[in-house]
């Protein structure tokens, strides 16, 4: 079968030594880096793109890649040690594996993690390599009605995702959408909430206020209950029980199907992925009340979805050459700098390239599961360092991730203002996962209202005629009959108590 | 007055509120446009409306409420010290650079925790300082100035 | 004592001055940073990553990359304007930067020319007009997309990847200039607006060539014409807007080109822009610019800086006519 031989093409250049060694690389200072908080994927790439410059392209970016997945997995560790979301799709992680680290089941939760991430890893570099052109041009039919659709289905979903009263999880969400709006908008050029502050006219920045909100905020909590955390407690061992082990599995199936299907898709796409996978998991679970208090599921699902979309999100690059996202546009700059051009052509033209590229996938993934399982004993270990020495390390490394951004102090400064709101929300019983979700989606949404209502020059009926767009919509009144039906028949006074 | 104002929900319906009226009040001069020409103030309206109504409503919730939960007492001293420590670092990393910025945050923020032991403080200090250095900047070459502009 | 005095005073001035002396040859000794005013990934990162490498390379330092993006440049812009004028720190700017965002937004806190010194300008970025043959299979001229533009006014739209980037202004102008109506929708940066033109949310676009060279030479955008006076070199068979589209004039270019704060001592200008336009100028650089479907340029300081207070000008009017304006 021609894809067999395809295949072994891409090994036999993956396989070569010197790939091997460089995806290891890759793979290592992706994620030693991602691990420092507020340095993602995208800052990783772009700090080691230099080193990269001397190699051959299809070296170049196998190492490439390797980081990129490393990024994105040592994002997750502090997610899950520390609370400190380094990128979006980390931020989910953190709801419920840093609450199995501080019942002391952190091992558990990275092993999961390690594990569900590489499931989904192969499984979405398979459709990479079988199903790129039809995946991409299911990534091609989105169109502003849809993606408008697209996120009222994830901010629907983002009432599921809070396990607490669903009125302060709307706030929390509405809160999020205007903090959102801060920044230029795109049709008319006007300044919203930037007080003439220039870096605030592109809008407040996503590690900024997670750092503030989750990283700060989590300090200020832990401190004032004189709460030493107990994941200074290992309970049981290292490794996932059976029982977690046993959970994971359809939730890693899930989250990894979701991811693939997401990734494809352009910017909010991707985004989407770990929020509709954990919503997905409290939806179809027994016992829904588990999630935020230690659900492996919460952990499993999110991490393949993340990974799954981290390969899927190639494709459209691959095989049309289009970036669709800032990470992608910064690979296909690395690209044109190493003279390659990805395309529909590439297949043909450049084999080797492809094929490698998609072998080492795999292999990346494969490697980080070696570079992080051994890891994880380290990394619970330095969880047992005594709070007091934990904490101030925990702010430094907020402050130098927020400043290393953009060179910018008045980053920093937001994101004292952020973790004090944080701090103020979390004592006041609310939750800052919905308010996340609400200041990533709440953007994209206004723009893509607003663009669907352009192009179909003020004719709303254009959600409900466009089949993605009405199916959407049609899912996301059921998600919320669904959420809502139980309430409805208590008393109102109820409804608004956890 | 003041028990029913320490229950978790009539604060924090009252802070949804107050952002409201902030978002209200900071976006009146944008352009609210019509439903099919939407101008940059239209959504912005309608958020802090909502958010005026969800916080009114949860205030009012829980005002009604005897038995709802109160705010737990706060720790001032965690708070201030962290608060400090972090105001610090921004204002320090450019004009006296990363060493000095470590050194005042981890200083300050010892403050806040509990044991604190001095020379315990002292060590870590200094080893985040270099730390930092080495890493942030000798290694990644991050553009962040070690000694000031 | 008097003589001892008097030795030691002639000393240290001795040494005072061999230390300034000293100060000024002793530059570069560390780290240059070259300021961008866009995040990682995009044109002006990808080509300042080409030139640090051997700008390291010539003057023995290494040579990073810091961008500072927001405010369509203004945030890396200013931080420059502020910086010492040490020669450490340096600015790729752009005709975005320098030339059309002081007519653009209402005040900018510097001032494009008497903050800035001029090193040397870089390379020209033409802007192509591309369509989707799939969505359009029977465009194949600048000519077609007019006169289906005029058959069917309203009907068709154009992406750009945000109000006031060069992708808005080429295609405004052009609607302006030919009279034809298609309505301009902004993306959001150049993923999503590419992803409109995937779609046919959009029909046409006018982008920068750097990001479309790849998916022109793929077959996945068709280009109708560019927006310089001569065709490129990337691109020797594909016509001017001028010719394909009849519109007399029609130019709209940005270039890139490298700067410093102001007061740059000469020296060290003039040290920077000898090596510069060595690298630049060199058959190998040159060819890998062209392939990126940039025309290279460069310059002495003082033609930099005329071909900017040029150029400001005539944006000026683009602007007005377009009627771009940001907060």
């Amino acid at each position: 079968m021609d894809l067999l031989s395809d295949i072994a093409l891409g090994f036999g250049v993956a396989f070569s030594p010197v790939n091997l060694l460089f995806c290891f690389v890759g793979a290592l200072l992706g994620t030693l880096i991602g691990v420092l908080p507020g340095i993602g994927p995208l800052g990783a790439i772009a700090m080691l793109l230099p080193i990269t410059f001397q190699f051959e392209p299809v070296t170049a970016l196998i190492m490439l890649a390797g980081i990129y997945y490393g990024a994105q997995y040592g994002g997750s560790t502090t997610s899950i040690l520390v609370n400190l979301p380094g990128e979006t799709s980390s931020v989910v992680t953190c709801l419920d594996g840093h609450q199995m680290a501080r019942n002391g089941r952190g091992g558990a939760a990275l092993a999961i993690a390690a594990l569900g991430s590489f499931f989904a890893g192969s499984v979405a570099t398979l459709l990479v390599a079988v199903a790129s052109p039809p995946l991409a041009r299911l990534g091609t039919l989105f169109q502003a009605p849809d993606y408008f659709s697209l996120m009222v289905l994830g901010l629907v979903g983002a009432v599921v995702l809070a396990h607490g009263s669903i009125a302060k999880a709307i706030g929390m969400i509405l809160l999020g959408l205007l903090l959102g709006l801060v920044g230029t908008d795109l049709n008319t050029g006007r300044q919203r909430y930037t007080f003439g502050i220039p870096e605030l006219s592109d809008g407040i920045g996503f590690v900024t206020l997670a750092m503030g909100l989750f990283g700060v905020a989590q300090v200020l909590v832990n401190l004032e209950q004189h709460a030493m955390p107990r994941a200074t407690a290992i309970v049981g061992s290292l490794w996932p029980s059976r029982d977690e082990l046993r959970r994971s599995v359809p939730a890693t199936m899930r989250g990894t199907a979701i991811g693939s299907l997401l990734g494809v898709l352009p910017g909010g796409g991707a985004i989407l992925a770990s929020f509709a996978a954990y919503a997905l998991e409290k939806k179809v679970s027994r016992d829904p009340a588990r999630f935020g208090r230690g659900a492996v599921e919460g952990v499993a699902a999110p991490e393949s979805a993340n990974n799954a979309g981290a390969q899927t999100s190639f494709i459209p690059m691959l095989t049309l050459g289009i970036p669709s996202n800032a990470l992608m546009a910064l690979l296909v700059g690395a690209m044109s700098i190493f003279g390659v051009v990805p395309g529909p052509r590439i297949v043909e033209e450049q084999p080797q390239l492809f094929w490698g590229l998609v072998a080492s996938m795999w292999i990346g993934n494969a490697m980080l599961l070696v570079i992080n399982l051994p890891l994880i004993g380290l990394w619970v270990q330095l969880l047992r360092i005594p709070y007091r020495l934990l904490y101030p390390l925990i702010l430094l490394l907020c402050c130098i991730g927020v400043y290393a951004l953009n060179g910018s102090a008045l980053e920093v400064g937001l994101m004292i203002g952020f973790g004090l709101l944080g701090y103020a929300l979390l004592k006041l019983g609310f939750e800052p996962a919905p308010m996340l979700l609400g200041f990533v989606l709440g953007p994209l949404m206004e723009e893509n209202l607003r663009r669907a209502l352009a192009v179909s020059r003020g004719d709303a009926s254009v959600f409900f005629t466009r089949p993605i767009s009405a199916t959407l919509l049609a899912i996301s009144l059921l998600l919320l009959l669904a959420v809502l039906m139980p309430k409805v028949g208590r008393i109102r006074g109820d409804a608004f108590r956890e | 007055m003041s028990n029913i104002l320490l229950r978790q929900n009539v604060l924090g319906g009252l802070l949804l509120v107050l952002f409201g009226v902030l978002g209200l009040a900071l976006g009146a001069s944008l352009d609210i446009g019509t439903v099919r020409r939407m101008g940059p103030g239209f959504f912005p309206r309608i958020l802090s409306w909502l958010l005026v109504g969800i916080g009114a409503g949860i205030a009012l919730a829980g005002a009604r409420d005897a038995s709802a939960d109160r705010v737990s007492a706060g720790a001032w001293r965690p708070l201030a010290m962290v608060t400090i420590a972090l105001l610090c670092f921004q204002l320090l990393i450019d004009r006296l650079g990363l060493v000095v910025a470590t050194i005042a945050v981890v200083g300050i923020a010892a403050l806040g925790g509990r044991d604190t032991r001095w020379p315990e403080v002292a060590a870590l200090a200094g080893v985040l300082a270099a730390g930092a250095a080495l890493l942030f900047v000798k290694a990644l070459d991050l553009p962040i100035p070690l000694w000031g502009r | 004592m008097r003589k001892t005095a008097s030795m030691i005073l002639a000393a240290a001035a001795g040494l005072l001055l061999a230390g300034t002396a000293a100060a000024q040859d002793a530059w570069p000794s560390r780290t240059i940073t070259i300021v961008g005013g866009f995040p990682t990934g995009a044109g002006t990162d990808i080509y300042s990553r080409m030139l640090a490498e051997p700008l390291g390379k010539a003057l023995g330092v290494s040579v990073i990359i810091d961008n500072k993006s927001g405010a369509g440049g203004n945030v890396g812009s200013e931080f420059v304007a502020r910086a010492r004028p040490d020669g450490y720190t340096l600015y790729f700017g752009t005709a975005g930067t320098h030339a059309i965002n002081v007519s653009l937004y209402g005040k900018l806190p510097f001032d494009v020319i008497r903050d800035f010194t001029h090193v040397s300008i870089l390379g020209d970025v033409p802007n192509i007009m591309i369509v989707n043959p799939k969505v359009m299979p029977n465009v194949n001229s600048c000519a077609d997309m007019m006169k289906l533009a005029r058959e069917k006014p309203g009907q068709f739209r154009f992406a750009s990847t945000g109000n006031g980037a060069s992708t808005h202004l080429a295609g405004a102008a052009f609607t302006k200039m030919s009279g034809v109506d298609i309505e301009h929708i902004p993306y959001r940066g150049t993923p999503p607006a590419m992803n409109a033109m995937m779609s046919g949310e959009t029909q046409v676009m006018w982008h920068q060539s750097l990001t479309v060279m790849g998916p022109i030479r793929q077959g996945v955008f068709k280009p109708l014409a560019v927006t310089t006076r001569e065709p490129i070199a990337a691109l020797p068979d594909v016509p001017t807007v001028e010719k394909a589209c009849g519109i007399a004039g029609f130019e709209s270019t940005t270039w890139y080109g490298l700067l410093a704060p102001a007061n740059l001592p000469d020296p060290i200008l003039r040290r920077l822009n000898r090596e510069v336009v060595a690298i630049v100028s060199a058959p190998e650089f040159q060819k890998r610019l062209n392939d990126l479907g940039i025309t290279p340029m460069w310059s002495t300081p003082e033609e930099f800086r005329r071909r900017n207070e040029a150029d400001i000008e005539a944006w000026r009017k683009v602007v007005a006519d377009v009627g771009a304006k940001l907060d």
